[in-house]
């Protein structure tokens, strides 16, 4: 796995992308994958950057490869547990206006991803994701 | 990077990615559109929660006024982040 932190801010967003790109590239894995990649990144990586506004300056996000699937893993110290895996759904059958604000972002990685995992160990928060690229 | 462009009467391109970190700055020059609106998606590459967020505030708002708002030439995998979301049965997506 190689891991890399990044700055808890949306601004990171740009360097994030650009590690996911430089990982598929290093192992050969075209780039028609790194959308989804990206998105799953990018909604994870908010989603802790709003809601855990306490926690350490950085949050780790790392990549790993065993053909066919990628792995993504996100960790946040210092931070108190919320596990994402039991956000609520989202009722995307519902009109505009019923619709609540929030939650979105975990709905579409939850339709991209094929697993999602949360574990939490000394106030650090793992997320972990893995997707199966086909070829 | 995102891009907003005022094209003809009536037609906004959207251009680049519409991610978190765009998403404010997005939402500024969106606040400033009134009436009936094509949004032109053919160089739109990327939209996460945080862009689709900010559409669909403008759409809900040009909608109150009375005014159509449509979307045209999204590439698929825009597409289909709105489809995931139940967005493309709600919005007007061609």
């Amino acid at each position: 796995m190689v891991e890399r932190r990044f700055r808890r801010d949306f601004a990171s967003l740009d360097a994030i992308f650009t590690f996911v790109r430089e990982f598929l590239d290093s192992h050969g894995i075209g780039e028609r994958h790194a959308h989804d990649l990206e998105l799953i990144s990018e909604e994870l990586f908010t989603n802790l950057v709003k809601y855990n506004r306490e926690g350490a300056a950085d949050i780790a996000i790392g990549l790993s490869w065993s053909r066919p699937e990628v792995t993504l893993t996100l960790r946040d110290f210092g931070v108190e547990s919320w596990d994402i895996t039991q956000a609520a759904p989202v009722d995307t059958g519902a009109p505009l206006e019923r619709r609540r604000a929030g939650g979105l972002g975990l709905h579409l990685v939850r339709q991209i991803a094929d697993r999602i995992d949360y574990q939490y160990q000394d106030r650090t928060s793992t997320i972990t994701v893995t997707k199966r690229l086909e070829p | 990077m995102f891009e907003i462009r005022m094209e003809s009467e009536g037609t906004i391109r959207l251009a680049g990615r519409l991610d978190a970190a765009e998403a404010e700055r997005a939402q500024k020059a969106l606040s400033a559109v009134h009436g009936p609106v094509t949004f032109d998606c053919e160089e739109l590459d990327y939209i996460s929660s945080a862009g689709i967020g900010v559409l669909i505030e403008a759409y809900k708002r040009i909608r109150a006024a009375g005014h159509e708002v449509r979307f045209v030439r999204m590439l698929p995998r825009v597409r289909s982040i709105f489809a995931y979301a139940g967005l493309d049965r709600v919005l007007n997506i061609e």
